[in-house]
């Protein structure tokens, strides 16, 4: 048998689950951000019954091991909607990403230092404009390198989904594995693919962190 | 209210499968924990070889999924004719995950302490291993129980992908009782409950140890 070849082909086949994986890091990132949003906001309300609901859906979210959550979607709710395994994967990923997310957001806003607002107060600006000109774009400075972090866990976590079937890089991997390619190999190669695009991601995440520290001051 | 009889009867075995969950939970921090410490040490050796190799292993395994490790285990070990139990292998991968990931924060906890408390140690006479096991060490061990803790949850959690070579923890357990029952969500959602009570709560208590260390 030809080793070389075989760990070719292999590179080949389980490079194609590369593209889902990637597709499912960025869709449940990126909806995760949108939904992170109003979550965010009601968390560091002042109001007790406006807060309260998004503590507990952060909490619970969070609370919940990913697997559990995938399950619950595909198979639970696969009883009364039929979803196939890559739209309940995204469907979990992003409900899963939007409760990290929230309270790196949440963090974000609480470390935005509180005479920002009284100055934009004593300019005149009105409470919606205090918010959303000058207390955001600094909250989004803070939380941006916690979140870059996210985003290579979040990586991480969408193997999770060939567990329910979705044809990402380690689902490949094991399809191999059952048809008799050697698993050490296999596995190596899936490994080598995570690390490809996890290793730069996580770099990334170190160079946004160092460039927001020189530019704001965190509190 | 049918559901919480059926509650009822199928909380016997999932509290089982928690039982092998938190079991799977101690083993993984009792190995995961000492092996970051020792990565630790040896990222921060004066040898340059042990540094960057033991950066290039925290690397490798804080850069792959934990689910790789425990398929390459799983999978891999008995094409080199090493054949352990599934719980041994979850072990195995979980420990090594959990290695690399610790041990920056016992690296940081390290690099805290500051070279002049083992400069003063030295000068008082202290042997280099005495110099750090005695002064450095305890020192930066008192600045990591919080964030281990937080570890430990995590730990707890991802236990969970046991489920996919089939352990019986609590997750493995309920996707059972739901494939006899064929009421996945019900008994999936009464699993969820578990882990979200034991996570939401340990948090809580980390959080609030975490405050008080701070004062």
């Amino acid at each position: 048998m030809n080793v070389e070849a075989d760990t070719g082909a292999l590179f080949q086949v389980i490079g194609t689950g590369l593209v889902v994986t990637i597709l499912m890091t960025v869709v449940s990132f990126c909806a995760g951000s949108v939904l992170a949003v109003p979550v965010a906001l009601m968390r560091t309300s002042r109001v007790w019954l406006v807060r309260a609901p998004a503590t507990a859906f952060i909490d619970i979210v969070r609370g919940i091991p990913t697997l559990v959550w995938l399950l619950i979607i595909f198979y639970g709710l696969g009883s009364v909607v039929s979803l196939d395994p890559l739209p309940a994967a995204l469907i979990g990923l992003t409900l899963i990403s939007s409760a990290y997310l929230a309270e790196n957001f949440r963090a974000g806003i609480e470390n935005v230092h509180v005479g920002q607002k009284e100055a934009a107060a004593a300019l005149g600006l009105s409470t919606a404009h205090q918010f959303w000109r000058v207390v955001a774009p600094q909250a989004v400075n803070i939380a941006m390198p916690p979140s870059a972090s996210y985003a290579v866990a979040l990586l991480k976590d969408t193997a999770i989904a060939a567990i329910i079937g979705v044809t990402d890089i380690i689902f490949f991997a094991q399809q191999e594995v059952a048809r008799g390619a050697p698993a050490v190999t296999a596995f190596l190669v899936a490994g080598a693919f995570y690390l490809i695009v996890s290793v730069p991601l996580s770099y990334f995440s170190r160079f946004v962190d160092h460039k927001i520290r020189q530019k704001v001051v965190v509190v | 209210m049918t559901f919480l009889a059926d509650w009822a009867e199928w909380l016997p075995s999932l509290l089982q499968g928690l039982g092998t969950s938190l079991l799977l939970t101690l083993c993984v921090a009792g190995i995961g924990f000492p092996l970051g410490l020792g990565l630790a040490l040896l990222s921060i050796a004066p040898a340059r070889i042990v540094r960057i190799l033991s950066i290039a292993f925290i690397e490798i395994f804080r850069g792959i999924p934990l689910l790789v490790v425990i398929f390459f285990a799983y999978f891999g070990f008995p094409d080199i004719e090493l054949v352990i139990s599934a719980f041994a292998t979850i072990v195995v991968a979980h420990s090594l995950n959990l290695g690399a990931y610790s041990s920056e924060v016992f690296r940081a906890g390290i690099l805290h302490v500051g070279p002049g408390q083992r400069e003063a140690a030295r000068s008082l006479g202290l042997t280099p291993w005495h110099a750090f096991s005695r002064v450095v060490l305890p020192q930066a061990l008192r600045a990591v129980p919080g964030p281990l803790m937080s570890f430990l949850i995590m730990v707890f959690q991802s236990t969970s992908l046991a489920f996919a070579i089939g352990v019986g923890e609590m997750t493995s357990q309920a996707f059972s009782i739901g494939s006899m029952t064929f009421d996945y969500l019900s008994v999936l959602v009464l699993a969820g409950i578990i882990y979200a009570i034991i996570c939401v709560v340990s948090a809580r208590i980390v959080a609030r140890f975490e405050a008080k260390m701070r004062t």
